[in-house]
């Protein structure tokens, strides 16, 4: 009789397609996890378990052994692997899974359901956005075309921000990005943000990217230039209404005719309005000031290095590729991009062939209520109620006006809107991250190293609701490196500032050596005279300093991005670093990635505090490159995933 | 004898001797499983695909000589042949479909279509050879940034060109700069200078075969495509059907197998194997450094399935020292057997396809079986290949267990050994030990328990018309109470089963009636027979029509609650069929008390010792065919049928 005690309890770990097409292989992994709690009480360290996969819908093969061997300490030496090539079409079948203990006994049969789908149907779905092919890795993230970037209002700036942040990760390896902030309010918080993220990038790219660089194409490679802030008013002295801009008192007397038109068009109220703080959600008055954008405005800074920039890049052969964005149920946003995009394709006329034009258009996915009294108070402000009339109008003059326009359109939008705080503009105008700016961002990317040309594509998402990692495009390297950037930020957090700044505090930084050893192979000890590698030098501090300014700002930005109220956002789970202020520790380094598949037996390798700080002390390297950046790039190799 | 073993679509071998032991010990050491891991997709996603296409037969052959479980595609509507196989690296698999287009742009550029379309791939290649230019040696290799289309132009008194091109999709263009840069380092490591160089650069694409640097179109490339360094003839025909796909890349590969002067010398000396090889080499050099595709179509939705059931069980429990377990698997790339015993190390081998060549399937072509069939058959003496290890190890567990007595064998419907036949020692394994056939799942789960069922009750033959007379003799002489049902259709068995009320221990189907109900309305009515989770039954299948065992029968019987199941391996003449049936219950009747398994044993056994004394054909089919007889269920499982009450 067998006792009971014995028993051991484990839970299976299966990863295998729901739905299958016909003709397509998948892999399946499975693995055996003990259920929390379980003891071992066997006389032997380790217990294979074989396992059988049959099912008649599917040839199946294995891949290596297919065996998972338990250990008593908790877990598995790693799970097995099967190719499954679906056979059979439009059934709902089973995959039957046995598993067979060391005596050859069949101890628990497992029947897991899937459906079967002819490859022919699913051509007709709407594909979801994991549907883009994916050809490339990290490695292959090398483009000699240059991205131009022109961010068109408070939108279009948060646009920007995502595309910093997922810049630093070397989603866009490493190429080099020059952008362009347009918005007639200067001091919207958006943009300051954006600008502010910017500073922090541009000073750690360079830190990182300094001396014999060891990342090839990877985080921080990214270089983004930053041509500065146009304001249609820029130049104007005189008084920002919309009356004074087209010299309405001065119409009413030479051109009678022409000014009661003006007042067809345009109530008193958006006449007077001053427009400091943008166009207040009105395109129409957007559109009439931007329409007295003309080459020569194009011909001043800070256009014009940007565009000379383009012009060089087009007779070089180096296809620069230009990226509006921006809203279009805004303002600014709805009014600008069509409009500076016909300047550029005039500009440019005799080489436009050089030259892509493309632009990231936001549909509404955010609302606001003003309050009862807004209008008293601020005069014309934005109202979310027109958001959908305004973009219909704006999608029919695309439709119209745009299909000649542009090489590549991205369209993006979300089911459900985001409740923002009301602002007219100005520093209140700051709006958390949204996960439409992180896809307008690997729009930016697809845009960089795609051609799509002469199709519509549509991509959804897959459950309404929810964002996974399998929503976004090319997603098992945007994963990889996404993850890979917040462990090195939470874990420089976490554990390496500390100890650096406990380093420093302590007097006789040999002495400290002794307990964190890999501090000697970075910085010079503190008796070996002059060294700009001595960790209490300033540039070593400075630099210090720089990449925790980099690694705040990267986790606010990906916290920010989880607290998106329309939508459940699972890419990472932010709690640990919920609250950088607070005290930030390393234990959740594990734990950081929702979907994270490493296995126990890795992530223990990887994320063990033990044997990160062993490979940084790698000595072996220890005359090639020192220092805070060196320190940093060494970081980010072990923490990769 | 005029058979071999040899089956078609099964084995590659030859014919070869009609002598069954030399056919069987051309079998090699079994080789070991390659442990490869896949890395470059997401577990529960698609492999990234590919399409390959070729123009010809040799570049199709050399593309395919890198796949593994090729098989035959047909397209629905054209009839289009492709051929279907896996590429599998160190760290990664692609799906791999591979078409030959014939020559031409306008050929290439339809099956381009029509390959996307259908199977809608991640990367296409077009591989095969050309012409070499400039800068190149037969056997170089090139990897198409552009390829131009020469003959696009307006032909007045001169030929005008107006050039037209298209281009690798900028990703496969920079994977192809890093193998070019690979082969290059390659090349540098002393001795290796001998290998084959390869570029990305500009190729050539037209109608014409050309075949001299001083003819027409070889002017007109030097004149206007001076940078093109190989000619070919469907590129650029590629090339534009890919481009109108959506989101898939392509690029071409040509290995170079000529220097358009002296092409037929060239082709003579094999330079056209030569460079297709080395594309072949080129295009899944490419292939295995792409990683991350993960495109799955439609499995991404829930690529992770947490089985949230927490599964308990006892690894510390072991079968009875009587009994070994045999688990043999089969793939496409072969076969695994695991033999498992509590006292015994578990032994664990593998051998490719080629190496097993004795299973039943073979049997059927030695019909009818003779004398001379159970002389090869002792003759054989497997000893390195995979049938001779698990021998020598159920050899030496017999001599060093004495409690053995039972094998326990799971094999897969497709790959059934005789085991029976095989030699253990000097006698055939089947006069030695009690063979139990287990399905691959819950037949092991109730080997746990010890206690076998009792199958109790009366005893029913099913039978049509025509096979009346024969269950009726068959009936003479049973020694039990019986009943005999006839039934116009098969699905009248299954009604009937619903509707008893009595124990039944045992059900004799005379025919193959049960395997010609729709299995979908099998379990259908299965499912609602009370009878089954009632009674304790054996069900005795008898003749086969079919081509299979009834492996497949049995496994859902017994998952509808049937105690055992008698059936066979392989189909049997009927008469002979209806003497083992006696034979059985002649043992039966002189030992009621012994297990199912033990009772088949010592029917065999029987048998073995009249063909001591009887050494004819006839006896020598009869011996053949007990062995046919496979058990499945418990192998404690006993038969207690209910006497007649005027039987003596």
């Amino acid at each position: 009789m067998t006792d009971r005690s014995l028993f051991f309890a484990v839970k299976p770990i299966i990863h295998y397609p729901r739905e299958a097409q016909v003709g397509k292989t998948y892999l399946m992994t499975i693995d055996l996890q003990p259920e929390e709690g379980s003891q071992w009480q066997h006389e032997q360290e380790e217990y294979p378990i074989y396992c059988k996969v049959n099912s008649e819908f599917f040839s199946i093969k294995p891949v290596g052994e297919s065996v998972v061997v338990l250990h008593r300490f908790g877990g598995s030496y790693g799970e097995m692997s099967f190719l499954l090539t679906a056979t059979q079409e439009n059934a709902d079948g089973e995959i039957n899974i046995t598993l067979v203990n060391a005596w050859g006994v069949a101890i628990r049969t497992i029947k897991l359901p899937v459906n079967l789908i002819k490859i022919q149907q699913v051509s007709n779905d709407r594909p979801t956005i994991s549907d883009l092919p994916i050809i490339s890795d990290e490695q292959i993230y090398t483009s000699k075309n240059k991205l131009y970037v022109i961010c068109i209002g408070g939108s279009g700036a948060k646009c920007l921000e995502s595309l910093i942040h997922v810049a630093a990760t070397g989603v866009l390896g490493d190429s080099k990005l020059e952008v362009l902030f347009v918005d007639p309010d200067e001091s919207n918080g958006n943009v300051e943000r954006t600008r502010n993220s910017l500073n922090i990038y541009q000073k750690c790219q360079e830190l990182v990217n300094a001396g014999d660089r060891s990342i090839d194409a990877g985080w921080m490679s990214a270089q983004i230039k930053y041509h500065g802030l146009w304001s249609p008013f820029a130049e104007t002295s005189q008084s920002r209404d919309l009356g004074s801009f087209f010299h309405y008192n001065a119409l009413k007397s030479t051109d009678p005719a022409l000014s009661s038109f003006f007042d067809v068009l345009y109530s008193a109220d958006e006449r007077n309005q001053n427009l400091d703080e943008g166009f207040r959600g009105r395109p129409a008055i957007g559109a009439a000031v931007m329409s007295q954008i003309d080459l020569r405005r194009l011909g001043e800074e800070p256009w014009s290095s940007l565009l000379q920039s383009i012009e060089a890049d087009a007779m070089n052969g180096q296809n620069p590729r230009v990226l509006l964005c921006g809203s279009m149920f805004g303002g600014t946003g709805a009014s600008g991009l069509p409009t500076i995009a016909q300047l550029i394709n005039y500009r440019f006329n005799n080489i436009r062939q050089s030259i892509r034009l493309g632009c990231v258009f936001l549909l509404p996915y955010f609302s606001f209520t003003a309050p009862p009294d807004a209008e008293n108070q601020e005069g014309l402000f934005a109202s979310a109620d027109g958001f959908l009339l305004k973009t219909e109008a704006a999608l029919q003059y695309l439709a119209d006006r745009g299909g000649d326009l542009f090489d590549t359109i991205y369209l993006l939008g979300n089911e459900t809107t985001e409740n923002a705080n009301f602002s007219i503009g100005r520093s209140s105008q700051r709006n958390s991250p949204h996960f439409i700016e992180l896809m307008a961002a690997l729009a930016a990317k697809d845009f960089l190293f795609e051609d799509r040309m002469d199709s519509v594509m549509l991509l959804s998402r897959q459950k309404a609701g929810l964002v996974t990692w399998q929503d976004l495009p090319d997603w098992p390297n945007v994963k990889k490196l996404m993850g890979s950037t917040v462990r090195l930020s939470y874990f420089w957090l976490s554990e390496i500032v500390k100890e650096l700044e406990q380093a420093a505090r302590v007097p006789g930084f040999n002495l400290f050596t002794k307990q964190a050893p890999w501090l000697d192979r970075y910085y010079d000890r503190g008796n070996r005279g002059e060294s700009t590698f001595k960790l209490d030098t300033p540039n070593q501090q400075e630099a210090i300093n720089t990449i925790s300014l980099w690694c705040r700002d990267h986790l606010r930005w990906v916290n920010e991005l989880h607290q998106c109220g329309s939508d459940r956002i699972e890419l990472f789970k932010t709690e640990s670093f919920g609250n950088l202020n607070g005290n930030v520790r390393h234990d959740s380094l594990s734990d950081l990635i929702v979907d994270d598949i490493r296995d126990r037996r890795t992530k223990h390798q990887q994320d063990d505090l033990a044997n990160i700080k062993n490979s940084l002390d790698n000595r072996s390297k220890k005359d090639i490159n020192r220092g805070t950046a060196e320190l940093v790039r060494s970081l980010y190799k072990q923490l990769s995933i | 004898m005029s058979g071999d073993f040899f089956q078609p679509g099964r084995s590659t071998i030859t014919r070869q001797s009609s002598l069954l032991p030399a056919a069987l010990n051309t079998t090699f050491d079994p080789q070991s499983r390659v442990s490869d891991s896949i890395e470059n997709v997401q577990p529960g996603q698609a492999l990234p695909s590919v399409v390959i296409l070729t123009a010809l037969p040799g570049d199709f052959l050399a593309v395919k000589a890198h796949l593994r479980d090729v098989c035959e595609q047909i397209h629905p509507e054209t009839q289009t042949v492709y051929e279907f196989g896996q590429f599998i690296f160190g760290q990664g698999a692609w799906d791999v479909l591979l078409v030959e287009t014939g020559q031409g742009n306008t050929r290439s550029a339809n099956e381009t279509q029509r390959a996307i379309a259908y199977f809608k791939p991640d990367v296409v290649l077009f591989v095969g050879t050309a012409g070499g230019r400039k800068d190149v040696k037969i056997g170089d290799v090139v990897a198409g940034s552009k390829i131009y289309n020469y003959e696009s132009g307006k032909d007045e008194e001169v030929f005008r060109p107006r050039p037209e091109a298209e281009r690798a999709s900028y990703p496969l263009e920079q994977r192809a700069k890093a193998v070019v840069r690979a082969w290059l380092e390659r090349r540098k490591t002393p001795g290796s200078e001998h290998l084959p160089r390869a570029f990305v650069g500009a190729i050539a694409a037209g109608e014409s075969v050309i075949a001299s640097t001083e003819s027409e179109t070889a002017k007109l490339l030097h004149r206007n495509y001076g940078d093109a360094l190989a000619v070919e003839k469907e590129g650029y025909g590629f090339l534009a059907a890919a481009r109108q796909s959506q989101g898939v890349s392509a690029i071409v590969i040509r290995g170079i197998s000529n220097l358009l002067d002296g092409k037929e010398i060239a082709d003579k000396e094999g330079s056209q194997e030569l460079a297709a090889r080395n594309a072949s080499e080129f295009a899944f050099e490419i292939l295995a450094q792409l990683h991350g595709s993960g495109s799955s179509l439609v499995g991404a939705e829930i690529p992770q399935e947490n089985i949230e059931e927490i599964l308990k069980f006892d690894l510390n429990w072991k079968p009875p020292t009587s009994t070994a377990i045999l688990r043999f698997e089969q793939d496409n790339n072969g076969y695994s057997i695991r033999a498992h015993h509590s006292q015994l190390q578990t032994l664990e081998i593998a051998a490719d396809r080629t190496t097993l060549r004795i299973e039943l399937g073979q049997f059927e072509q030695l019909q009818p079986w003779t004398i001379e069939t159970v002389g090869d058959l002792e003759n054989y003496k497997p000893k390195d290949c995979l049938i001779g290890k698990i021998l020598k190890w159920l050899r030496y567990l017999q001599n060093h267990e004495p409690t053995f007595v039972c094998l326990m064998i799971a094999e897969p419907p497709t790959s059934i050994v005789p085991w029976e036949l095989l030699n253990l020692g000097d006698r055939a394994l089947g006069l030695t030990l009690q063979t139990v056939r287990v399905a691959d799942d819950e037949d092991g789960i109730r080997v746990s328990s010890l206690d076998g069922a009792c199958c109790q009750g009366k005893a029913m033959v099913y039978t049509t018309d025509d096979e009346f007379e024969a269950a009726t003799q068959l009936c003479l002489e049973f020694p039990y109470n019986y009943e005999t049902f006839f039934h116009a259709d098969p699905e009248g068995i299954l009604m009937h089963w619903q509707q008893i009320k009595m124990e039944v221990g045992l059900i004799v189907m005379t025919d193959a009636s049960l395997q010609q109900v729709a299995v979908g309305k099998r379990r259908f009515f299965l499912k609602r027979s009370e009878m089954f989770k009632r009674s304790s039954s054996l069900i005795m299948l008898q003749s086969l029509t079919g081509d299979n065992s009834h492996r497949a029968l049995a496994t859902e019987l017994l998952d509808h609650g049937v105690a055992g199941v008698l059936g066979l391996l392989e189909a049997v003449d009927k008469e002979i069929s209806q003497q083992i049936i006696r034979l059985f219950f002649e043992e039966y009747r002189r030992d009621a008390n012994v297990p199912i398994p033990e009772l088949l044993r010592r029917m065999r056994q029987e048998i073995a010792q009249r063909l001591d004394t009887e050494l004819t054909d006839e006896m020598a089919r009869l011996y053949l065919a007990t062995s046919m007889y496979a058990y499945y269920g418990h192998p404690m499982t006993v038969l207690q049928l209910t006497p007649a009450e005027d039987t003596p």
